[in-house]
């Protein structure tokens, strides 16, 4: 097999710097780890790529000359925001609504928030510090009504006098412009960018109709000024790690992880950094959707159980959905984003004692260091991974492949002190502990699935990162999951999502007409609807993909005249010219979401919005030992036995143990036992059965 | 008996299920006041009608649902009969509605026969009738000049629409396409929380479910009256006022002994004809609403159960318990919210007294509402009236920090204010300008908030745009400031005639603030009057900040110039209140200058000085507050005296009289002008003063209370005698 197909992704986490090599048929060639570096996270990435080169006992320049693709997710933007470590960026908008990000409409106080905290009134306040400075920031005369009328032509001696003032004297490195109602006439922004790049051509400019074209300033004011605040720290980071790439041998351009779940060119992502937010997780939720591909699976509830954060997303009909408008430490913006959930529920989750005298799991975390008490490193609060090692689930010896020794007497000295003050001893509370952090995580999976109308327990689970093996079996039982599916390599399972995951490019227009279609409209919708493929299709032709791997799909964005909420229904080839079934779709689908007799037909309905997604998807791993008899018999594998705690049977019980990494192609596997593998433990509960698949993957049948 | 991890499990599926309830209704409606501005809110209650969790968007408009629930329970049983399937809707403030605009649905929950829980939402509506377009009934004679009542009424039967009791509240309104949508959209969210119910109860089992309602009631009692027993025992006494026809009164004495609360509101004004009264249910539900934010802000939200510790005193046909048919129509962000603010501040002195929660003690929010409720013909010519929600008031300042800008009521903390392209894409008006309000947060130690300040002038109107100026505390300061920190200032009202707004900007001039238009004539106008607008017309409005915290005399000099520089205090108010001189052009503080004036400032508040100062004692000692029980702000605290506690001021040491009394009654007593500290009060009545109490020997400002001329002082009595042993050496 040629070695210029091999396909590289890299994800830069908090601790480390993940990479993978997949090849040709999208079979994993080699993975590595290396730390990963907060000051230049380039480092980080060179490191890992030159052990994942050693892994094939390749040079990396040799690797990098001879690869088909190298995709990329990094934490540049998330850290610069979170850290406030931006830019120095201006913001010049329409006079008199200097304040609009500040006042944040009044919800800025609680956005983001969990419901607890939203409760604590005398502790909410505004996001501290703002990204932009009130110094930084000019009203100009101009104004643009909701017709798109000009009221006020634009003031181009204020706004001379402002960029003077804001770059000369000020220092600003990257500019800001949002004017109200800009998105339907956006020329007053346009003349300011001209402005720019003719005496600040050094200057990174972010104009609102190109970052948000969307009504609402507020949430299109922060989406412009996180751009100008984000874009020159990730254009700078990228543009420096494509030139050491480059300089390293690389031949093929780079490709950037979004969080839309799509891939795109450094320049794009210079541009538009929001874009590389969160991309991480969401490389793990594109890894999900592969997945459920690979196995047919329709619905199904992707999780991330690590350290301190307990990371959900769904596939839903194959598909991730999409959130509009995200949200970080407190500004919410338009950059549609694979919906990605997060609870504070993780091994470092601390066990405590609530207010009202209750056991309480989290969302505080004692973090890696000092970490769980286990550890024995400092940390004096119980955490999830005591309560889990107390049960028995985690082998001490054995936690991290053996790279790390735990102590269990740690882990229940520090449970027995705060078990006293419930009354409780240390397992009394090491049981409760655990049921609750399951229950919290089962309440978050179960408020995903019903806000979106579904039944939890039609989908299936897909349970990856280090503490997903030994609670999800668990939350599995409690959600009413029927499947359970623990992937191979599952602490690397985001980088391979990059590599492996879809390609796709998705394109939107505004269309409003109303139910029935008049001739006009139905033909203007064939129109458009060709038109925007064109575009899709020209988009994967520049990145070398042929028009028959390209697969399209055309939704109509409909609603109830006077909401504002859409549902996106699918509306095949539209081989009825007439469309006459539009509104029957549309009904059906909204009963289906919200109940029988919750629709009103008597407002009408109308389209608002035409979009077509393309996707082309790189090949899928064949079956790795598909060659082979499947062997049923795991005692092979028999590591030995531990006295672990199942709470349906209410005791300790010998439970055997088997080595992960010995585990064969269709060994199957009975509850109670448990499964010792590099990156985790996966404990079946009494009843649960499991077996090892082709692929490697561990499946539960609950 | 449940276990307690069940309970915790069940408790966040009843919080889970009882947020979806708010989803499912703002994907579904059609009205920005609850896509755009979250005015809506839900609740899950027992079969009896306790409420069991309530959603946090506008805490008030679920929290009479108890009421709705027992008058449907108590009448209802037989004719028309409750049953699996059914949903009931009513407007009517007397049975568990805000006010009229405030429309409820609520759903019994039947499992295999029984009734197993009640759920509901409750949402405002943008017209629901009556006289005045979009509602609240300004200058009615009585309810019948306000929107219709309509009673619980079964207006869903067996899973269906009633389109015959439906066509009964559409026939009413001036926007029944919204009406109907949002009935079908909550009709939408009580079939989902149903089916969420349902899964629970199949999974847990019906015993455990019915139990473990009783068991979340018992659990927040308990850690309520932890709560209670943790904070000192005391009585505290305030007095707000209401703006309408005339100044109305609302009077609480807050009494906490051991695990009970007892809030009396007995001495408040006879009602009024109509708008701004509150029915006894919106007053308690209200009350509870500041009780959760700030006393239970770590409990189950399960407010059936702080019931039980609490009692609140009226007095039929009084302001803050309207006997029918006095009006209502505008009960929840007048009289009730007001009684909200002296809750607040009795609660806040409550915290203040205690070591464990001093941090707990903020200051007044933004003490009143102010939103144009307008109403004409669309751009299309389509009738509209709506309650624009666009304005947004400051938090109070803390014992540790400045109050939040531009928070929004208190009590609402899922609420948002409507983007500016919402409500010109939909509604004929162009919003001017729309900014942080200068000198709007209170002054103190830590300053309050900032609020907004916005103008508002039709456009493109096919007709002119009529406008309820819907506001409060136009003339007179009533958030209240905590430990000789500063009210918020008043709020006015501006109507511009004959504005050249619009001409000025296509000459390429637009305006930045009230100070910039130039107007045919100018009026101040009153809360609550209705108005017209007609091209060039110009709305403005200032809405107050939070109150502050402390003498804004030992505020950080760097903090004032800070104010200064950001917009947030005028240069005036940086140098009379505070007592900062400032170098504009260096932007630096003069430090001696500064302390030249405020020593001045301090021994001007000597002036009015009454009685005679107790005994000086040494500062230093009053400098190991360690050994002190009890401080009040920044204020005083209290030490061991000849015979008992003593009151000593905590700048200078100075006595202040017996612990077992108030330390105001020792205090230096002036009374100044209400434009001392805001240039906002310029238009306020002068029948209104500030009463300041400050150490009679050092001038350190110890508390403000904004007071009529001649009014009353409000003292305060804290326990102080269980401390004496304390305080022994």
């Amino acid at each position: 097999m040629p070695r210029s197909t091999y396909r590289i992704g890299v994800d830069i986490g908090g601790t480390f710097t993940d990479c993978v090599v997949v090849d040709g048929a999208g079979r994993l060639a080699a993975m590595a780890k290396s730390a990963t570096t907060p000051g230049d996270q380039s480092l980080g990435v060179i490191e890992a790529l030159s052990l994942a080169a050693q892994c094939l006992g390749m040079a990396l320049p040799d690797l990098l000359a001879h690869i088909g693709g190298l995709v990329h997710g990094c934490t540049v933007a998330t850290n610069a925001l979170l850290e406030r470590k931006g830019a120095r960026a201006a913001l010049v908008t329409t006079r008199g609504f200097e304040d609009t990000i500040f006042i944040g409409r009044v919800m800025q106080k609680r956005a983001g928030l969990s419901p607890q905290e939203i409760a604590h009134q005398s502790r909410l306040h505004k996001a501290e510090p703002p990204v932009v400075p009130l110094a930084l920031i000019r009203g100009i005369s101009e104004r643009i009504d909701a017709e798109g009328d000009v009221l006020c032509p634009l003031n181009e001696d204020e706004v001379r006098r402002a960029l003077a003032e804001l770059i000369d004297e000020q220092g600003a490195e990257a500019v800001a412009i949002c004017f109200l109602w800009s998105f339907l006439r956006p020329e007053h922004e346009r003349r300011i960018q001209e402005m720019l790049s003719v005496q600040y051509p050094d200057v990174y400019v972010s104009a609102s109709h190109e970052v948000a074209p969307v009504l609402g300033e507020y949430e299109r004011t922060v989406s412009t000024v996180l751009t100008a605040y984000l874009g020159p720290r990730v254009s700078s980071y990228l543009h420096g790690l494509e030139w050491r790439l480059q300089d390293e041998g690389l031949s093929r351009e780079l490709l950037m992880m979004t969080c839309r779940g799509g891939l795109t060119s450094v320049a794009d992502a210079s541009q538009h950094p929001l874009l590389t937010l969160d991309s991480g997780p969401v490389g793990g939720a594109i890894g999900g959707k592969l997945f459920s591909r690979t196995y047919g699976l329709d619905k199904v509830i992707c999780a991330d159980m690590g350290g301190t954060s307990f990371d959900v997303s769904l596939v839903m009909d194959g598909d991730t959905p999409l959130e509009t408008l995200p949200i970080v430490d407190q500004y919410s913006f338009y950059c549609p984003k694979v919906a990605v959930h997060s609870i504070g529920a993780g091994g470092g989750s601390i066990v405590s004692v609530d207010v009202t005298g209750m056991p309480k799991v989290g969302p505080e975390s004692a973090g890696a260091c000092p970490g769980p008490a286990c550890y024995d490193a400092g940390g004096t609060e119980p955490t999830v991974t005591d309560v889990d090692l107390v049960l028995g689930y985690i082998n001490p010896d054995y936690f991290l492949g053996g790279r790390q020794t735990l102590s269990r007497a740690r882990a229940e000295e520090s449970l027995t002190r705060v078990a006293a003050g419930l009354g409780m001893d240390c397992r009394e509370l090491a049981v409760g502990a655990f049921t609750i952090v399951n229950a919290r995580m089962a309440d978050m999976v179960n408020k995903l699935t019903i806000e979106s109308g579904h039944d939890p327990r039609e989908f299936a689970l897909l349970a990856y990162g280090g503490a997903s093996g030994t609670h999800l079996p668990f939350l599995a039982q409690e959600l009413g999951v029927k499947a359970v599916y623990l992937p191979e390599a599952s602490s690397v399972f985001s980088a391979l999502g990059m590599v492996r995951g879809d390609i796709i490019h998705t394109v939107e227009h505004s269309f409003l007409a109303i139910l029935p279609l008049a001739d006009k409209d139905a033909a203007a919708i064939v129109t458009l609807f060709g038109e925007l493929e064109g575009r899709v299709l020209a988009q994967f032709q520049s990145e070398g993909w042929p028009r028959e791997q390209v697969k399209l799909t055309r939704y109509l964005n409909m609603k109830y005249r006077l909401q504002v909420h859409e549902l996106a229904i699918p509306v095949g080839d539209l081989g009825n010219p007439d469309m006459s079934g539009l509104a029957q779709d549309f009904e059906g689908r909204y009963e289906q979401v919200y109940g029988t007799g919750t629709g009103y037909r008597q407002v009408g309905i109308e389209v608002v919005k035409l979009r077509v997604d393309g996707m082309a998807s790189p090949p899928s791993p064949p079956l790795a030992e598909a060659a082979h008899r499947p062997q049923p018999d795991p005692s092979p594998a028999l590591k030995g036995t531990r006295e672990a705690y199942f709470p349906s049977l209410g005791r300790f019980v010998p439970v055997k143990t088997y080595d992960g990494g010995r585990l064969r192609y269709g060994n199957v596997l009975e509850g109670p036992c448990i499964v010792e593998r590099m990156g985790d433990t996966i404990v079946l509960p009494p009843g649960v059965r499991g077996y090892v698949d082709e692929y490697g993957t561990v499946r539960l049948e609950v | 008996m449940v276990d307690p991890v069940t309970l915790e499990v069940l408790r966040h599926r009843l919080q889970a299920i009882n947020d979806e309830l708010i989803q499912v209704t703002v994907r579904t409606t059609g009205s920005p006041t609850v896509y755009e501005a979250y005015d809506a809110n839900s609740a899950v209650l027992t079969p009896s009608g306790d409420a069991l969790c309530i959603g946090n968007y506008v805490l008030r408009l679920s929290l009479g649902f108890d009421t709705t629930v027992k008058h449907i329970l108590g009448r209802y049983a037989l004719n028309p009969g409750i049953r699996d399937g059914d949903m009931f809707y009513t407007n009517d403030p007397w049975a568990g509605a805000g006010h009229q605009n405030d429309t409820v649905m609520v759903a019994p929950i039947f499992w295999d026969g029984e009734l197993v829980a009640w759920a509901g939402v409750s949402l405002h509506e943008m017209d629901v009738g009556g006289p005045l377009a979009g509602g609240y009934g300004a200058q009615a004679r009585d309810v019948y000049g306000e929107a219709p009542l309509i009673p619980p009424v079964k207006i869903v039967e067996a899973g269906s629409v009633r389109e015959d009791i439906e066509a009964v509240v559409l026939r009413n309104s001036r926007t029944p396409a919204f009406n109907a949508l949002d009935m079908r959209g909550r009709l939408a969210a009580i079939v989902r929380a149903r089916a969420r119910i349902h899964e629970t109860i199949r999974r847990y089992g019906v015993e455990t479910f019915i139990e473990a309602q009783q068991r979340i009631l018992d659990v927040a009692q308990q850690a309520m009256a932890r709560r209670l027993r943790e904070l000192p025992d005391g009585t505290w006494r305030q007095e707000g006022f209401l703006d309408y026809d005339r100044l109305y009164r609302v009077r609480l004495v807050a009494t906490k002994a051991g695990d009970r609360l007892v809030l009396d509101l007995r001495d408040s004004s006879p009602q009024a004809p109509a708008m701004v009264n509150a029915t006894q249910h919106l007053l308690e539900g209200s009350v509870m609403a500041t009780i959760l934010v700030e006393l239970c802000y770590d409990m189950p939200w399960a407010p059936g159960a702080f019931k039980r510790n609490l009692e609140v005193l009226t007095t039929e046909g009084t302001l803050v318990h309207a006997r029918h048919p006095a009006g209502v129509g505008q009960g929840g962000t007048a009289a009730a919210y007001l009684a909200q603010c002296l809750v607040s501040t009795a609660l806040d002195k409550m915290f203040a007294a205690s070591d464990k929660y001093r941090h707990e003690s903020q200051a007044n929010w933004v003490p009143s509402t102010k939103r144009p409720v307008v109403s004409g013909l669309n751009r299309r010519g389509e009738v509209y009236a709506i309650t624009l929600i666009d304005q947004a008031g400051g938090g109070g300042a803390l014992s540790y920090r400045d109050g939040p800008d531009t928070v929004h009521l208190a009590g609402a903390p899922m609420m948002a204010m409507g983007n500016v392209e919402v409500y010109e894409r939909l509604y004929p008006v162009l919003y001017l300008y729309r900014k942080h309000a200068q000198d709007t947060g209170g002054p103190g130690k830590y300053r309050g908030g900032l609020g907004t300040e916005v103008a508002l002038t039709p456009h493109k109107s096919p007709a002119p745009v009529q406008l309820l100026n819907l506001a409060g505390c136009a003339f007179h300061p009533e958030g209240r400031g905590l430990y000789g920190g500063l009210p918020t200032p008043a709020q006015p009202t501006f109507l511009l005639r004959g504005t050249d707004a619009l001409e000025a900007m296509a000459r390429g001039r637009t305006q930045g603030g009230y100070d910039e238009l130039a107007a045919r004539s100018t009026q101040v106008l009153k809360s609550r009057v209705v108005v017209k607008l007609r091209r060039g017309d110009v709305y403005v409005s200032v809405q107050a900040g939070g109150a502050g915290y402390g003498d804004p005399l030992e505020r950080d000099p760097e903090r004032v110039l800070a104010d200064y520089l950001n917009g947030a205090c005028s240069l005036e108010v940086c140098r009379q209140v505070y007592g900062v001189a400032l170098d504009v052009h260096n932007k630096a503080v003069l430090a001696g200058e500064t302390q030249a004036l405020r020593q001045r400032l301090r021994q001007e508040r000597l002036l009015g000085q009454v009685g005679r100062p107790g005994q000086h004692t040494d500062p230093s000692a009053v400098g190991a507050t360690g050994r002190s029980p009890l401080r009040l702000g920044d204020a005083v605290t209290l030490l061991a005296g000849a015979d008992g506690t003593v009151w000593a001021c905590q700048r200078c040491g100075q006595t202040l009289g017996s612990g077992r009394q108030d330390f105001r009654r020792h205090a230096a007593v002036l009374e100044v002008g209400l434009d001392t500290y805001s240039p906002w009060n310029r238009f306020a009545w002068d029948t209104f003063v500030l009463r300041q109490f400050a150490c009679p020997h050092c001038g350190h400002l110890l508390d403000v209370q904004p007071r009529r001329k001649k009014g009353p002082t409000m003292y305060d009595s804290v326990a102080t005698d269980a401390l004496a042993g304390w305080l022994a050496p």
